[in-house]
Protein backbone atom coordinates (compact mmCIF):
# COMPACT_ATOMS: atom_id res chain seq x y z
CA UNK A 1 0.00 0.00 0.00
CA UNK A 2 1.20 3.75 -0.35
CA UNK A 3 -0.41 6.05 1.82
CA UNK A 4 -0.75 9.38 0.71
CA UNK A 5 0.87 11.90 3.16
CA UNK A 6 0.51 15.53 1.34
CA UNK A 7 -1.59 15.48 -1.60
CA UNK A 8 -0.11 18.10 -3.57
CA UNK A 9 -1.88 19.60 -6.82
CA UNK A 10 -3.67 17.95 -9.22
CA UNK A 11 -2.36 14.71 -8.07
CA UNK A 12 -4.55 11.35 -9.28
CA UNK A 13 -4.22 8.08 -10.54
CA UNK A 14 -3.78 7.67 -14.63
CA UNK A 15 -3.08 5.38 -16.51
CA UNK A 16 -3.23 6.15 -20.53
CA UNK A 17 -6.95 6.68 -20.60
CA UNK A 18 -10.50 6.33 -20.92
CA UNK A 19 -11.38 5.09 -24.20
CA UNK A 20 -14.67 5.05 -26.25
CA UNK A 21 -17.11 7.14 -24.11
CA UNK A 22 -16.48 10.93 -25.23
CA UNK A 23 -19.81 9.78 -27.10
CA UNK A 24 -21.44 9.92 -23.57
CA UNK A 25 -19.14 13.47 -22.57
CA UNK A 26 -16.88 11.35 -20.85
CA UNK A 27 -12.77 13.32 -21.44
CA UNK A 28 -10.27 10.35 -22.56
CA UNK A 29 -8.43 12.02 -19.61
CA UNK A 30 -5.29 9.82 -18.88
CA UNK A 31 -1.66 10.85 -18.52
CA UNK A 32 -0.74 14.48 -19.82
CA UNK A 33 2.76 13.51 -20.65
CA UNK A 34 2.31 10.03 -22.82
CA UNK A 35 6.35 9.83 -23.59
CA UNK A 36 7.30 10.05 -19.86
CA UNK A 37 4.57 7.62 -19.29
CA UNK A 38 5.76 5.05 -21.68
CA UNK A 39 9.05 5.32 -20.50
CA UNK A 40 8.52 4.70 -17.04
CA UNK A 41 6.67 1.56 -17.88
CA UNK A 42 9.29 0.45 -19.81
CA UNK A 43 11.84 0.92 -17.45
CA UNK A 44 9.96 -1.02 -14.63
CA UNK A 45 9.07 -3.71 -17.51
CA UNK A 46 5.07 -2.49 -16.17
CA UNK A 47 2.20 -3.35 -18.64
CA UNK A 48 1.48 -1.09 -20.88
CA UNK A 49 -1.41 0.65 -19.50
CA UNK A 50 0.18 0.03 -15.50
CA UNK A 51 -1.77 3.16 -13.62
CA UNK A 52 0.86 5.50 -11.91
CA UNK A 53 0.38 8.71 -9.46
CA UNK A 54 0.44 12.04 -11.47
CA UNK A 55 1.33 15.23 -10.26
CA UNK A 56 2.11 18.87 -10.54
CA UNK A 57 4.34 21.13 -9.18
CA UNK A 58 6.52 18.10 -7.19
CA UNK A 59 4.45 18.60 -4.04
CA UNK A 60 3.06 15.07 -3.87
CA UNK A 61 4.81 12.89 -0.56
CA UNK A 62 3.71 9.47 -0.46
CA UNK A 63 5.13 6.39 2.10
CA UNK A 64 5.74 3.35 1.06
CA UNK A 65 3.57 0.97 3.29
CA UNK A 66 5.22 -2.12 1.87
CA UNK A 67 8.32 -2.52 -0.55
CA UNK A 68 8.46 -2.00 -4.07
CA UNK A 69 10.28 -0.92 -7.18
CA UNK A 70 9.62 2.68 -8.14
CA UNK A 71 10.24 5.26 -11.42
CA UNK A 72 9.80 8.36 -11.40
CA UNK A 73 9.34 10.03 -14.98
CA UNK A 74 8.49 13.27 -16.66
CA UNK A 75 9.15 16.57 -14.92
CA UNK A 76 12.11 16.85 -12.77
CA UNK A 77 11.55 18.08 -8.98
CA UNK A 78 14.34 16.70 -7.84
CA UNK A 79 12.61 13.02 -6.00
CA UNK A 80 14.06 12.14 -2.62
CA UNK A 81 13.36 9.10 -0.77
CA UNK A 82 14.18 9.93 3.10
CA UNK A 83 15.83 13.19 2.13
CA UNK A 84 18.38 11.51 -0.42
CA UNK A 85 18.35 12.05 -3.83
CA UNK A 86 17.34 9.87 -6.52
CA UNK A 87 17.67 9.29 -10.38
CA UNK A 88 14.95 9.77 -12.50
CA UNK A 89 14.30 7.39 -15.38
CA UNK A 90 15.85 4.43 -13.16
CA UNK A 91 14.50 1.65 -11.17
CA UNK A 92 15.17 2.71 -7.19
CA UNK A 93 14.14 -0.01 -4.70
CA UNK A 94 11.95 0.93 -1.71
CA UNK A 95 11.30 0.16 1.99
CA UNK A 96 8.54 -0.77 4.17
CA UNK A 97 8.05 3.02 5.57
CA UNK A 98 9.93 4.85 2.73
CA UNK A 99 9.35 8.66 2.32
CA UNK A 100 9.32 9.91 -1.58
CA UNK A 101 9.35 14.08 -1.36
CA UNK A 102 10.32 16.57 -4.43
CA UNK A 103 12.38 19.44 -3.56
CA UNK A 104 13.33 22.13 -5.93
CA UNK A 105 12.15 22.31 -10.12
CA UNK A 106 14.56 21.49 -12.87
CA UNK A 107 12.01 21.37 -15.55
CA UNK A 108 8.53 20.39 -16.17
CA UNK A 109 5.05 20.68 -15.12
CA UNK A 110 3.50 17.08 -14.39
CA UNK A 111 5.69 14.09 -13.04
CA UNK A 112 4.84 10.51 -13.41
CA UNK A 113 5.42 8.53 -10.33
CA UNK A 114 5.71 4.47 -11.58
CA UNK A 115 5.48 1.14 -9.40
CA UNK A 116 6.22 -2.00 -10.25
CA UNK A 117 2.97 -3.76 -11.18
CA UNK A 118 1.05 -0.52 -11.26
CA UNK A 119 -1.55 1.77 -8.27
CA UNK A 120 -4.61 -1.05 -7.82
CA UNK A 121 -7.26 1.30 -7.91
CA UNK A 122 -10.50 0.25 -9.00
CA UNK A 123 -11.24 0.86 -13.30
CA UNK A 124 -14.00 2.52 -14.12
CA UNK A 125 -15.23 1.80 -17.86
CA UNK A 126 -11.84 0.19 -18.43
CA UNK A 127 -9.44 2.89 -16.93
CA UNK A 128 -8.03 3.76 -13.24
CA UNK A 129 -7.79 7.37 -14.88
CA UNK A 130 -9.46 9.70 -12.37
CA UNK A 131 -12.44 12.04 -13.92
CA UNK A 132 -14.76 13.65 -11.40
CA UNK A 133 -18.25 12.40 -11.49
CA UNK A 134 -16.45 9.15 -12.82
CA UNK A 135 -14.76 7.61 -10.52
CA UNK A 136 -15.03 8.08 -6.95
CA UNK A 137 -12.35 10.78 -6.71
CA UNK A 138 -11.30 13.13 -9.15
CA UNK A 139 -8.28 14.37 -7.01
CA UNK A 140 -5.80 12.41 -4.73
CA UNK A 141 -6.26 13.39 -1.11
CA UNK A 142 -4.12 13.07 2.26
CA UNK A 143 -4.45 9.92 4.13
CA UNK A 144 -5.62 8.17 0.90
CA UNK A 145 -4.48 4.61 0.97
CA UNK A 146 -3.26 3.13 -2.60
CA UNK A 147 -3.35 -0.44 -3.35
CA UNK A 148 -0.15 -1.80 -4.68
CA UNK A 149 1.31 -5.39 -5.81
CA UNK A 150 3.23 -7.18 -3.37
CA UNK A 151 6.73 -7.59 -5.12
CA UNK A 152 9.11 -10.69 -4.52
CA UNK A 153 12.88 -8.94 -3.64
CA UNK A 154 14.26 -10.11 -6.86
CA UNK A 155 13.46 -7.82 -10.14
CA UNK A 156 16.11 -8.25 -12.45
CA UNK A 157 15.93 -4.58 -13.71
CA UNK A 158 18.76 -3.46 -16.63
CA UNK A 159 20.23 -0.17 -15.19
CA UNK A 160 18.87 2.35 -17.84
CA UNK A 161 20.30 3.67 -20.24
CA UNK A 162 20.15 7.41 -20.07
CA UNK A 163 16.84 8.53 -21.36
CA UNK A 164 16.91 11.97 -23.34
CA UNK A 165 14.03 13.46 -24.31
CA UNK A 166 14.13 16.90 -26.04
CA UNK A 167 10.98 18.69 -23.76
CA UNK A 168 13.41 22.06 -24.55
CA UNK A 169 12.01 22.13 -27.46
CA UNK A 170 9.68 24.65 -28.86
CA UNK A 171 8.36 23.38 -31.81
CA UNK A 172 4.79 21.87 -31.75
CA UNK A 173 3.73 19.55 -34.38
CA UNK A 174 0.31 19.81 -35.79
CA UNK A 175 -1.73 19.10 -38.15
CA UNK A 176 -4.37 21.33 -39.96
CA UNK A 177 -6.91 21.15 -38.17
CA UNK A 178 -10.95 20.97 -39.46
CA UNK A 179 -12.01 24.56 -39.62
CA UNK A 180 -8.28 25.57 -40.43
CA UNK A 181 -9.57 26.86 -44.25
CA UNK A 182 -11.91 29.61 -41.76
CA UNK A 183 -8.30 31.12 -41.37
CA UNK A 184 -6.96 34.45 -43.99
CA UNK A 185 -3.53 35.03 -45.01
CA UNK A 186 -3.27 37.20 -42.05
CA UNK A 187 -3.94 34.90 -39.89
CA UNK A 188 -2.73 32.24 -41.06
CA UNK A 189 0.43 34.29 -41.12
CA UNK A 190 0.10 35.01 -37.31
CA UNK A 191 -0.31 31.54 -36.04
CA UNK A 192 3.28 31.13 -37.48
CA UNK A 193 4.78 33.08 -34.79
CA UNK A 194 5.76 32.52 -31.35
CA UNK A 195 3.29 32.20 -28.74
CA UNK A 196 3.87 31.87 -25.10
CA UNK A 197 1.82 30.13 -22.31
CA UNK A 198 -0.17 31.94 -20.01
CA UNK A 199 -0.70 31.23 -16.61
CA UNK A 200 -3.99 29.47 -17.38
CA UNK A 201 -3.49 25.81 -17.98
CA UNK A 202 -4.18 22.90 -16.55
CA UNK A 203 -5.33 19.20 -17.37
CA UNK A 204 -8.21 20.43 -19.39
CA UNK A 205 -6.41 22.79 -21.39
CA UNK A 206 -3.19 25.16 -22.04
CA UNK A 207 -4.25 28.98 -22.89
CA UNK A 208 -1.80 31.06 -24.74
CA UNK A 209 -0.82 34.58 -24.01
CA UNK A 210 -1.03 36.17 -27.76
CA UNK A 211 -4.06 36.34 -29.44
CA UNK A 212 -4.37 36.36 -32.94
CA UNK A 213 -6.54 38.60 -35.23
CA UNK A 214 -10.06 37.46 -34.65
CA UNK A 215 -13.15 36.67 -36.08
CA UNK A 216 -16.24 36.22 -35.01
CA UNK A 217 -17.30 32.95 -36.64
CA UNK A 218 -18.31 30.25 -34.31
CA UNK A 219 -19.26 26.57 -35.24
CA UNK A 220 -21.99 24.62 -34.77
CA UNK A 221 -20.64 22.39 -31.79
CA UNK A 222 -19.26 19.40 -32.75
CA UNK A 223 -16.49 17.42 -31.53
CA UNK A 224 -12.98 18.18 -29.59
CA UNK A 225 -10.17 16.24 -28.79
CA UNK A 226 -7.09 16.38 -27.08
CA UNK A 227 -5.06 18.27 -28.90
CA UNK A 228 -7.37 20.54 -30.51
CA UNK A 229 -6.39 24.21 -30.78
CA UNK A 230 -9.71 26.57 -30.59
CA UNK A 231 -9.59 29.73 -31.82
CA UNK A 232 -11.77 31.97 -29.42
CA UNK A 233 -14.28 35.24 -30.46
CA UNK A 234 -11.66 37.41 -29.00
CA UNK A 235 -8.52 35.63 -31.42
CA UNK A 236 -7.42 33.91 -28.06
CA UNK A 237 -6.23 30.09 -28.95
CA UNK A 238 -6.84 27.11 -26.28
CA UNK A 239 -4.69 23.80 -26.61
CA UNK A 240 -7.14 21.54 -25.59
CA UNK A 241 -5.70 18.76 -23.15
CA UNK A 242 -6.50 15.13 -21.59
CA UNK A 243 -9.57 16.26 -19.26
CA UNK A 244 -11.19 18.61 -21.81
CA UNK A 245 -14.65 18.70 -22.55
CA UNK A 246 -15.91 16.54 -25.70
CA UNK A 247 -17.81 18.94 -27.57
CA UNK A 248 -17.37 23.02 -28.47
CA UNK A 249 -18.27 25.80 -30.65
CA UNK A 250 -15.08 27.04 -31.26
CA UNK A 251 -13.24 26.67 -34.60
CA UNK A 252 -10.63 23.49 -34.76
CA UNK A 253 -8.01 25.14 -36.55
CA UNK A 254 -4.66 22.84 -35.42
CA UNK A 255 -4.40 19.47 -34.13
CA UNK A 256 -1.74 18.69 -32.48
CA UNK A 257 0.07 15.32 -33.09
CA UNK A 258 0.18 12.94 -29.50
CA UNK A 259 4.01 13.63 -28.94
CA UNK A 260 3.80 17.18 -29.13
CA UNK A 261 0.46 16.90 -26.62
CA UNK A 262 3.06 15.28 -23.97
CA UNK A 263 5.94 18.10 -24.95
CA UNK A 264 3.28 20.92 -24.51
CA UNK A 265 1.98 19.15 -20.77
CA UNK A 266 5.82 20.02 -19.68
CA UNK A 267 5.71 23.84 -20.62
CA UNK A 268 5.88 26.08 -17.76
CA UNK A 269 4.32 30.31 -17.68
CA UNK A 270 5.87 32.28 -20.16
CA UNK A 271 7.78 29.09 -21.87
CA UNK A 272 7.96 29.95 -25.54
CA UNK A 273 6.27 27.43 -28.41
CA UNK A 274 5.59 27.73 -32.07
CA UNK A 275 3.24 25.28 -34.50
CA UNK A 276 4.70 23.41 -37.14
CA UNK A 277 2.12 22.29 -39.95
CA UNK A 278 2.74 18.71 -40.44
CA UNK A 279 0.89 16.81 -43.78
CA UNK A 280 -0.44 13.67 -42.50
CA UNK B 1 -36.07 10.95 -48.44
CA UNK B 2 -32.70 11.90 -50.33
CA UNK B 3 -29.37 11.20 -48.64
CA UNK B 4 -27.29 14.75 -48.19
CA UNK B 5 -23.98 14.62 -49.35
CA UNK B 6 -21.16 14.37 -46.94
CA UNK B 7 -17.67 16.13 -46.82
CA UNK B 8 -14.81 13.97 -44.74
CA UNK B 9 -11.92 15.83 -43.42
CA UNK B 10 -8.80 14.34 -41.38
CA UNK B 11 -9.08 15.18 -37.72
CA UNK B 12 -5.30 14.56 -36.37
CA UNK B 13 -3.75 11.59 -37.08
CA UNK B 14 -5.86 9.09 -35.15
CA UNK B 15 -10.20 10.58 -35.92
CA UNK B 16 -11.66 11.28 -39.30
CA UNK B 17 -14.70 13.91 -39.21
CA UNK B 18 -17.97 13.49 -41.44
CA UNK B 19 -20.18 16.51 -41.85
CA UNK B 20 -23.41 17.46 -43.15
CA UNK B 21 -24.39 20.79 -44.49
CA UNK B 22 -24.50 23.31 -41.55
CA UNK B 23 -27.68 23.51 -39.95
CA UNK B 24 -29.76 21.51 -37.13
CA UNK B 25 -31.97 19.52 -39.33
CA UNK B 26 -33.89 16.56 -37.65
CA UNK B 27 -34.05 14.74 -41.12
CA UNK B 28 -30.62 15.17 -41.17
CA UNK B 29 -29.76 14.31 -37.91
CA UNK B 30 -31.62 11.15 -38.54
CA UNK B 31 -29.50 9.73 -41.37
CA UNK B 32 -26.20 10.78 -38.95
CA UNK B 33 -27.61 8.33 -36.25
CA UNK B 34 -28.57 5.85 -38.94
CA UNK B 35 -25.08 5.78 -40.18
CA UNK B 36 -23.10 5.99 -37.08
CA UNK B 37 -25.19 2.69 -35.96
CA UNK B 38 -23.85 1.47 -39.43
CA UNK B 39 -20.33 1.73 -38.87
CA UNK B 40 -18.78 -1.74 -36.52
CA UNK B 41 -14.92 -2.01 -37.14
CA UNK B 42 -12.50 -3.62 -35.07
CA UNK B 43 -10.49 -0.26 -35.34
CA UNK B 44 -13.03 2.41 -34.46
CA UNK B 45 -12.62 3.22 -31.15
CA UNK B 46 -15.39 6.07 -30.93
CA UNK B 47 -18.20 7.87 -32.54
CA UNK B 48 -19.22 10.79 -31.85
CA UNK B 49 -22.27 12.67 -32.86
CA UNK B 50 -22.82 16.78 -32.75
CA UNK B 51 -25.56 18.21 -34.39
CA UNK B 52 -24.27 18.37 -38.02
CA UNK B 53 -21.47 15.70 -37.81
CA UNK B 54 -19.85 12.33 -36.78
CA UNK B 55 -15.99 12.13 -35.57
CA UNK B 56 -14.90 8.70 -35.25
CA UNK B 57 -11.73 7.42 -33.52
CA UNK B 58 -9.28 5.41 -34.00
CA UNK B 59 -7.26 2.97 -31.33
CA UNK B 60 -4.50 3.94 -33.69
CA UNK B 61 -3.07 6.26 -36.60
CA UNK B 62 -5.17 5.62 -39.50
CA UNK B 63 -4.75 5.57 -43.42
CA UNK B 64 -7.18 8.64 -44.13
CA UNK B 65 -7.56 7.93 -48.02
CA UNK B 66 -8.24 4.35 -47.55
CA UNK B 67 -10.73 5.37 -44.85
CA UNK B 68 -12.46 8.11 -46.73
CA UNK B 69 -13.28 5.40 -49.79
CA UNK B 70 -14.59 3.22 -47.24
CA UNK B 71 -16.52 5.45 -45.71
CA UNK B 72 -18.12 7.20 -48.87
CA UNK B 73 -19.03 3.51 -50.26
CA UNK B 74 -20.97 2.69 -46.54
CA UNK B 75 -22.64 6.18 -46.99
CA UNK B 76 -23.64 5.24 -50.30
CA UNK B 77 -25.11 1.92 -49.19
CA UNK B 78 -27.13 3.53 -46.25
CA UNK B 79 -30.58 3.23 -46.45
CA UNK B 80 -32.60 6.38 -45.48
CA UNK B 81 -36.17 4.83 -45.19
CA UNK B 82 -36.93 4.62 -41.36
CA UNK B 83 -39.26 1.44 -40.67
CA UNK B 84 -40.81 2.60 -37.68
CA UNK B 85 -40.74 6.18 -35.07
CA UNK B 86 -37.90 5.84 -32.62
CA UNK B 87 -39.42 5.41 -29.04
CA UNK B 88 -40.63 8.87 -27.10
CA UNK B 89 -38.95 7.90 -23.31
CA UNK B 90 -41.28 10.06 -20.95
CA UNK B 91 -39.57 11.55 -18.01
CA UNK B 92 -40.80 13.08 -14.41
CA UNK B 93 -40.25 16.51 -13.89
CA UNK B 94 -41.37 18.44 -10.80
CA UNK B 95 -41.72 21.93 -11.35
CA UNK B 96 -42.39 22.63 -7.40
CA UNK B 97 -41.07 25.70 -6.28
CA UNK B 98 -38.51 24.18 -4.71
CA UNK B 99 -36.69 23.11 -8.26
CA UNK B 100 -37.89 25.55 -10.72
CA UNK B 101 -35.63 28.31 -9.70
CA UNK B 102 -35.76 30.76 -12.85
CA UNK B 103 -38.98 29.38 -13.95
CA UNK B 104 -40.54 32.51 -12.35
CA UNK B 105 -38.23 34.89 -13.90
CA UNK B 106 -38.49 33.31 -16.87
CA UNK B 107 -42.73 33.28 -17.10
CA UNK B 108 -42.07 37.47 -16.73
CA UNK B 109 -39.20 37.77 -19.48
CA UNK B 110 -41.87 35.66 -22.47
CA UNK B 111 -45.03 37.24 -20.57
CA UNK B 112 -47.00 34.61 -19.79
CA UNK B 113 -48.18 32.34 -17.06
CA UNK B 114 -45.61 29.42 -15.17
CA UNK B 115 -48.66 27.14 -16.05
CA UNK B 116 -48.48 28.24 -20.07
CA UNK B 117 -44.65 27.43 -20.02
CA UNK B 118 -44.74 24.27 -18.22
CA UNK B 119 -47.25 23.46 -20.71
CA UNK B 120 -45.52 24.28 -23.75
CA UNK B 121 -42.22 22.55 -22.64
CA UNK B 122 -44.35 19.33 -21.72
CA UNK B 123 -45.93 18.97 -24.80
CA UNK B 124 -42.88 19.14 -26.71
CA UNK B 125 -41.28 15.92 -28.08
CA UNK B 126 -37.65 16.55 -27.61
CA UNK B 127 -34.39 14.56 -29.83
CA UNK B 128 -31.45 13.77 -27.79
CA UNK B 129 -28.57 15.39 -29.90
CA UNK B 130 -25.31 14.23 -28.14
CA UNK B 131 -23.42 13.95 -24.94
CA UNK B 132 -21.50 16.91 -23.91
CA UNK B 133 -20.37 19.50 -21.40
CA UNK B 134 -19.92 17.03 -18.52
CA UNK B 135 -20.30 13.05 -18.51
CA UNK B 136 -23.93 12.36 -19.22
CA UNK B 137 -24.84 16.02 -19.96
CA UNK B 138 -27.59 15.68 -22.53
CA UNK B 139 -28.35 18.15 -25.38
CA UNK B 140 -31.84 18.16 -26.96
CA UNK B 141 -33.58 19.91 -29.61
CA UNK B 142 -36.63 20.66 -31.19
CA UNK B 143 -37.20 23.47 -28.03
CA UNK B 144 -40.26 25.89 -29.48
CA UNK B 145 -39.03 29.20 -30.31
CA UNK B 146 -41.00 31.08 -27.70
CA UNK B 147 -38.85 29.37 -25.15
CA UNK B 148 -35.82 30.02 -26.90
CA UNK B 149 -33.64 32.52 -24.30
CA UNK B 150 -29.78 33.36 -24.41
CA UNK B 151 -27.99 31.26 -21.58
CA UNK B 152 -26.82 33.73 -18.49
CA UNK B 153 -23.83 35.70 -18.06
CA UNK B 154 -22.83 34.15 -15.14
CA UNK B 155 -23.62 30.48 -14.38
CA UNK B 156 -24.80 29.83 -10.63
CA UNK B 157 -24.94 26.47 -8.48
CA UNK B 158 -27.18 24.07 -10.32
CA UNK B 159 -28.36 20.53 -8.41
CA UNK B 160 -27.93 17.30 -9.96
CA UNK B 161 -31.36 16.57 -12.25
CA UNK B 162 -32.03 20.28 -12.73
CA UNK B 163 -33.95 20.20 -16.18
CA UNK B 164 -33.11 23.66 -17.82
CA UNK B 165 -33.02 25.45 -21.15
CA UNK B 166 -29.74 27.40 -22.76
CA UNK B 167 -30.05 29.11 -26.18
CA UNK B 168 -32.26 26.97 -28.45
CA UNK B 169 -31.37 24.13 -26.68
CA UNK B 170 -33.03 22.18 -23.72
CA UNK B 171 -30.35 19.86 -21.52
CA UNK B 172 -30.56 18.03 -17.82
CA UNK B 173 -27.25 18.54 -15.40
CA UNK B 174 -26.21 15.03 -14.36
CA UNK B 175 -24.50 16.78 -10.81
CA UNK B 176 -24.37 19.22 -8.97
CA UNK B 177 -22.36 22.15 -10.75
CA UNK B 178 -22.25 25.50 -11.60
CA UNK B 179 -24.21 26.24 -15.04
CA UNK B 180 -25.84 29.24 -17.24
CA UNK B 181 -29.15 28.05 -18.38
CA UNK B 182 -32.06 28.61 -16.94
CA UNK B 183 -33.32 25.51 -14.57
CA UNK B 184 -37.40 25.07 -14.56
CA UNK B 185 -37.10 22.11 -12.61
CA UNK B 186 -36.21 19.06 -11.44
CA UNK B 187 -36.31 15.35 -12.45
CA UNK B 188 -36.01 12.11 -9.90
CA UNK B 189 -34.23 10.21 -13.35
CA UNK B 190 -30.61 9.10 -12.92
CA UNK B 191 -29.37 9.46 -16.34
CA UNK B 192 -25.99 9.33 -16.29
CA UNK B 193 -24.66 6.43 -14.14
CA UNK B 194 -20.68 5.19 -14.68
CA UNK B 195 -20.94 1.92 -12.61
CA UNK B 196 -22.88 0.64 -15.58
CA UNK B 197 -21.91 0.27 -19.31
CA UNK B 198 -23.16 2.04 -21.38
CA UNK B 199 -23.05 4.74 -18.61
CA UNK B 200 -25.98 6.73 -19.99
CA UNK B 201 -29.65 5.63 -20.17
CA UNK B 202 -30.75 7.06 -23.14
CA UNK B 203 -29.06 6.77 -25.93
CA UNK B 204 -28.77 9.56 -28.80
CA UNK B 205 -30.76 9.68 -31.27
CA UNK B 206 -33.92 8.94 -28.99
CA UNK B 207 -36.56 10.93 -28.50
CA UNK B 208 -37.79 12.53 -25.15
CA UNK B 209 -41.00 14.14 -23.71
CA UNK B 210 -41.17 15.27 -20.15
CA UNK B 211 -44.41 15.36 -17.89
CA UNK B 212 -45.01 17.26 -15.05
CA UNK B 213 -45.02 15.49 -11.87
CA UNK B 214 -46.10 16.45 -7.68
CA UNK B 215 -43.60 16.59 -5.11
CA UNK B 216 -44.71 13.52 -3.03
CA UNK B 217 -44.62 11.74 -6.55
CA UNK B 218 -41.11 12.96 -7.29
CA UNK B 219 -39.68 12.04 -3.62
CA UNK B 220 -41.03 8.37 -4.01
CA UNK B 221 -39.58 7.67 -7.36
CA UNK B 222 -36.33 8.94 -6.05
CA UNK B 223 -36.79 6.67 -3.40
CA UNK B 224 -37.37 3.96 -5.23
CA UNK B 225 -34.43 4.76 -7.22
CA UNK B 226 -31.99 4.96 -4.48
CA UNK B 227 -33.49 1.76 -3.22
CA UNK B 228 -32.32 0.22 -6.69
CA UNK B 229 -36.26 -0.70 -7.19
CA UNK B 230 -37.38 1.51 -9.92
CA UNK B 231 -38.25 -0.06 -13.28
CA UNK B 232 -36.37 2.64 -15.70
CA UNK B 233 -38.16 0.53 -18.57
CA UNK B 234 -41.39 2.03 -17.31
CA UNK B 235 -39.87 4.88 -18.92
CA UNK B 236 -39.50 4.17 -22.86
CA UNK B 237 -43.07 4.76 -24.99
Amino acid sequence: MIKVVHAGLQSSVQDLGRFGFSKYGIPISGVMDEIAFNVGAAILKNNANAACIETAFGRLQLQFLQPTFICITGADFSPQINNQPIQMHAVVKVDENDLLTFGKRKFGIYTTIHVKGGIQTTKVLGSRSYYQHVTQQNLLQKNDILQIKKQNDQFNFEQSNHVKIDYEKQQLDCYKGPEFYLLNQQQQKELAEMFSISSNCNRMGFVLHEKIHHTATSIISSAVLPGTVQLTPNGTLIILHKDAQTVGGYPRILQLTGDALSILSQKFTNDKIHFNIVDL
Amino acid sequence: MKKQPIQIKSFGDKAILIEWPSTIDKHVFETIVAFKNSLIHDEICDLIIAYNSLTITFFTKVDFTTWEIYLQRKYHQLKTNRSSTPNIWRIPVCFDAEFSIDLEHFAEVKNCTQATIIEMYCATIFTLNFYGFQPGFPYLSNLPKKLATPRKELPQKVLAGSVAIGGEQSGIYPANSLGGWHVLGNTPIKFFNPKSNPPCLIDVGANIQFYSITLPEFQSIKGKIDAETFDFNTLKG
